[in-house]
């Protein structure tokens, strides 16, 4: 028996063979079991020849994104002037908060006795507080300046907390802003 | 044509740069493919791939729609590969290629072929493994062939290949790849049998 050869066998599973040469494969086919054998190992190698199992690396759109349309990068200065309106909007609040708050004359207020005993506590515990930072900031600089009053230690208390505050908030958002962008 | 490959190329010629990442995403890890199995290492492909993107981009006001985006963009990939592979001095894009073989089966036909689970992952491995041992000239057309699932004058188109070579590779290949498998699968029955 002549066998199919396999170029012919390789047509018939591709699907492209003529209508001759199909019809001939067919009847072949019928008949051969070892032609058989070869039809279906070549379609089985076909369909796993099809599988892709390669994949870039996960930021590679974002590499080539960068290299052919660079995001507009914001330049130093109007980082920093964008951040200085922040920076005074962010000291104004915690400024007014904080006098609020250490100024006990401003908790005169009048209400039930269970808000009152709060505030209270809440006080006590923010006095403590208060010590207990001014005591750790006495000792820090101390040995950097005079003795200060204690509205300018106060002060200078609440600009660096505002101003981490500032930087910990201005970096989350921008990194929130850069991530939806992309 | 790819009608979603059109309409993002117009959004990128009219000025929206930032829509080609879809095309990016669309096509990378096809060619991806074509790249590593040109260049059989990870990381060269990676580059030869950003490269061709790159390429592409800044080529695309001059697309001309004469072929699909795809078969433009993967000769440029080819092109990129085979620059990479010459810079390398391996460059054997143009082999002595015979013709196109009407012989019957390899001399593994007239071995008892063992009963082949084809399902199994393990033969799928080994497919992807042989393809990969080929050399890149027929790697490369069988992966158009088959991953960006070209017709023979994509291929020419692709490769610049006169279209009698491009049969001849993937018939060869196709042949060479059967032939590695098969001894594979031999060997694994028989380490089966020992054991
Ligand atoms: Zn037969």
């Amino acid at each position: 028996m002549t066998h199919l050869t396999m170029s012919q066998i390789l047509h018939f599973v591709d699907g492209a063979a003529d209508y001759a040469t199909q019809a001939q494969c067919t009847n072949h086919l019928a008949v051969c079991e070892r032609c058989r054998k070869e039809v279906e190992i070549q379609k089985n190698l076909s369909k796993s020849a099809r599988k892709n199992p390669y994949a870039t690396s996960l930021r590679f759109t974002e590499r080539v994104m960068t290299r052919v349309a660079p995001q507009p990068g914001f330049s130093w200065t109007t980082k920093i002037l964008n951040n200085v309106a922040n920076v005074f909007a962010m000291m104004l609040v915690l400024g007014v908060l904080g006098y609020a708050i250490s100024s006990t004359s401003s908790f005169k207020l009048e209400g039930s006795p269970e808000f009152s005993s709060l505030s209270k506590s809440f006080t006590d515990s923010y006095t403590k507080l208060k010590e207990s930072v001014q005591q750790r900031t006495n000792d820090l600089t101390v040995k950097v300046q005079p003795v200060s009053s204690s509205r300018s230690q106060r002060f200078v208390i609440f600009a660096l907390f505002a101003l981490i505050t500032l930087g910990v908030v201005d970096r989350f958002l921008l990194r929130q802003l850069t991530k939806t962008k992309l | 044509m790819n009608d979603l490959d059109f309409q993002v190329i117009q959004k990128v010629l009219a000025g929206e740069k930032r829509a080609y990442a879809q095309l990016v995403d669309r096509h990378k890890d096809k060619a991806m493919a074509l790249a590593v199995r040109m260049l059989k290492n990870h990381q060269d492909a990676e580059e030869a791939l950003q490269d061709a993107f790159i390429r592409a981009f800044n080529a695309l006001p001059r697309f001309e729609w004469k072929s699909s985006f795809s078969t433009w963009f993967y000769r440029i990939v080819y092109n990129v590969c085979a620059t990479a592979l010459s810079k390398k001095g391996s460059a054997q894009l143009l082999s002595l290629d015979g013709e196109e073989g009407n012989e019957t089966f390899g001399l593994l036909s007239d071995i008892e072929l063992p009963d082949i689970e084809f399902e199994l992952d393990e033969f799928r491995q080994i497919v992807q493994e042989e393809i990969n041992k080929l050399p890149h000239t027929y790697a490369s057309v069988l992966t158009l062939f088959f991953i960006q699932e070209m017709s023979y004058e994509e291929i020419v188109e692709t490769s610049e290949l006169p279209l009698g070579t491009v049969k001849n590779r993937l018939f060869r290949a196709r042949t060479m790849l059967r032939d590695a498998v098969l001894k594979r699968l031999i060997e694994v029955v028989r380490k089966e049998k020992v054991a």
